[in-house]
């Protein structure tokens, strides 16, 4: 019945990746994060 | 690392309205202004406020822009994302402080009471891309029951969590596990009920939209316990971007061997096919969701046997609904009692609700269970527009009932709904305001289990349709108080004598109603009155001839045109032609028609 999948992936293997991942996902994960947003230059103030 | 992601709905609601293309316009903008490199496109699930949408979310501000349009993504890109200035003219007016600074979302008064926990990663990652799924920490939890828990001990933090399914009934999702475990078999099935029926629910279609590893993962968790080695989830075919996700995500997690044969190196071998679903609502019963895997007609067995003894082929089965597996890693994650600590004494968690009908903030929420329907309504869901006022709320679809604006104080959870005649369901909440006629609304529901009943047994198949044509008499203004007592007696009966869920609860609209609003049904028998002004049967639209100009607007609008007058003199209707429509009422300037 099961398929023939990918090589087992170790817990190790899934703790890498997740670390690869923390850079990419941090810009977004604060919800609203001014000192990332300030790091990117983007402002608060209303567009005029 | 881009310093931006511009975060894009792509569920069923914001695709509807062209995200796709406005994500993909992004996309080529950016490039025109040499930012690809430094922004990136997503596309998730579902945000949640689907009034709104198309909706795009730019982190790291969580800069909210709602009803976005093609034309408006230039200037976005320009003003924001290249000069630091987000438009605040398009963004979402609730995130806008007075002083034009940009509020948090949860500060925002349709996300600060919510608490994220099924929906935790719709909106905020790319449900295509199992290395976003990982990097939240996704099967973190399969890894941990499959090399450090025993099945035994995974049942019993599912059991200490408390955690109730989420589809309808509240069964313990532990207890269906360690009945299933119980069962000794060669062969045992783990199933997921993606086969969202009720009129208004879309929370498990989001779900897997926005987040389909958490279920994959938490039917694995499931296999582990209850020592199954092959799963299902039934889905609907209605349902093709949550399909197409899917099977993009059980690909991914073949090819990662995250499904498959000894998992994370262990004896545990899992996989899961998608099976699609025609559509029919009986199909959410879970015996026949079984027979229709199996390939026969979807229709109901009786049960004993339970599926835990002898479901899918005959087999040991277990089955939860997709909102229920969402919440299984987090429980492995985070603990039972971290579980347990959220919502009421007896029904742990949070639960997701749809929000419609009559409601400004139309969308999916995520509560505490023990939320109040005021907090609800008027907070989160921002109250019934218009001016109208909040008379009921529906809940629990075509097997449910309905809360009167009188119990709006009520904690939801699965047994105050109960205990005041309506029951969770799968979480479909529509809003009623005074313009509804709730003898109409239970019709409306009966029409749809008339339509749905699979006519396998005589009660449900032969019992609601004489009960809808009771309710017909109601609406029609030709019942009796004799018919009412009918009524009363053919539900009971229904629900006493009908095989299976669809059935056994397909009155209780009527008598959800009946028991909050038997007045109504009495307005209508006695007085030929419907006060809120929908059963056409009961209605006459006259002329008050003081009020008409004779401007002929209204009779130039008629669509049978039996309104007739001269230029200047008060115009007329005639009665036996009018088919009730209303547009002579929507039309006139100087509010001289009138429904009586």
């Amino acid at each position: 019945m099961v398929k023939v999948g990918g090589k087992p992936m170790t817990l190790e293997e899934l703790a890498k990746i997740r670390a690869e991942m923390k850079d990419t996902l941090s810009v977004r994960l604060e919800g609203h994060n001014q000192a990332l947003a300030d790091e990117a230059g983007i402002s608060n103030d209303q567009a005029k | 690392m881009y310093r931006s992601n511009v975060m894009v709905c792509a569920g069923t609601g914001c695709t509807s309205s062209k995200s796709l293309e406005i994500a993909s316009t992004f996309e080529e903008e950016l490039k025109k202004n040499g930012l690809e490199d430094e922004v990136s496109v997503v596309r998730t699930g579902c945000f949640g406020l689907c009034a709104l949408g198309p909706i795009v979310i730019i982190y790291p501000e969580a800069s909210f822009y709602s009803l976005v349009d093609i034309k408006d993504v230039p200037e976005i890109v320009v003003e924001h994302l290249k000069n630091g200035k987000p438009v605040t003219r398009l963004l979402y007016d609730e995130t806008v402080g007075e002083d034009g600074y940009i509020k948090s979302l949860d500060e925002t008064e349709f996300y600060k009471k919510q608490m994220r926990i099924s929906l935790r990663h719709c909106g905020v990652i790319d449900p295509e891309e199992i290395k976003e799924y990982i990097g939240m920490g996704g099967y973190e939890a399969l890894g941990k029951v499959l090399t450090s828990m025993t099945p035994e001990e995974t049942i019993q933090t599912v059991l200490d969590s408390g955690l109730r399914g989420r589809g309808g009934a509240g069964f313990p999702t532990g207890l269906k596990w360690k009945f299933a475990s119980q069962s000794v078999s060669d062969e045992k099935f783990v199933l997921c009920n993606a086969d969202e029926g009720d009129p208004g629910a879309f929370m498990d279609r989001s779900i897997l939209e926005g987040d389909p590893h958490s279920v994959i993962e938490a039917m694995s968790i499931a296999a582990y316990a209850i020592g199954a080695t092959q799963g299902y989830v039934y889905v609907r075919a209605e349902y093709p971007i949550a399909v197409k996700r899917l099977e993009v995500a059980l690909k991914q997690a073949r090819e990662y061997g995250l499904l498959g044969k000894n998992i994370f190196g262990t004896d545990f071998s899992f996989d899961i096919e998608a099976k699609l679903g025609a559509g029919a609502f009986v199909c959410g019963e879970e015996t026949a969701l079984m027979a229709s895997i199996e390939g026969l007609r979807g229709e109901p067995r009786p049960r004993p046997p339970f599926p835990a003894i002898k479901g899918l082929f005959a087999k040991p089965t277990t089955l939860n609904n997709v909102e229920t597996y969402a919440n299984i890693p987090e429980i492995i994650n985070r603990g039972a009692d971290w579980f347990k600590s959220i919502g009421t004494e007896k029904s742990s968690g949070t639960k997701v609700f749809a929000l419609g009908g009559k409601i400004k903030n139309i969308g999916l929420v995520e509560v505490p269970m023990g939320t109040t329907l005021r907090e609800i309504v008027d907070e989160i869901g921002g109250g019934v527009p218009d001016g109208h006022t909040f008379k009921a709320a529906q809940t629990g679809g075509p097997s449910g009932g309905c809360i009167p604006a009188s119990l709006i104080d009520t904690e939801i959870d699965f047994d105050n709904l109960i205990s005041i005649g309506s029951m969770m369901g799968s979480g479909g909440l529509i809003v009623m305001d005074d313009t509804t006629c709730m003898v109409d609304i239970a019709k409306f529901f009966l029409e749809f289990t008339v339509e749905e009943s699979c006519g396998k047994c005589t009660p449900c198949r032969v019992g609601n349709q004489r009960l809808l044509e009771l309710l017909t008499k109601v609406t029609d203004g030709r019942a009796t108080m004799e018919d009412l007592d009918r009524i009363k007696e053919l539900s009971a009966y229904i629900k006493e004598n009908s095989l299976c869920g669809l059935g056994q609860t397909a009155p209780n609209p009527i008598l959800s109603t009946l028991h909050y609003f038997e007045n109504e049904y009495i307005d209508h028998i006695q007085n030929h009155h419907c006060e809120a002004g929908v059963c056409k049967a009961l209605l006459t639209y006259k002329i008050e001839e003081d009020k008409c100009v004779g401007c002929s607007l209204c009779a130039r609008n008629c669509p049978v045109d039996c309104i007739s007058g001269e230029i200047k003199h008060p115009y007329s209707i005639d009665s036996s032609k009018c088919i009730k429509c209303g547009v002579c009422m929507d039309k006139c300037k100087f509010g001289a028609v009138v429904r009586v």
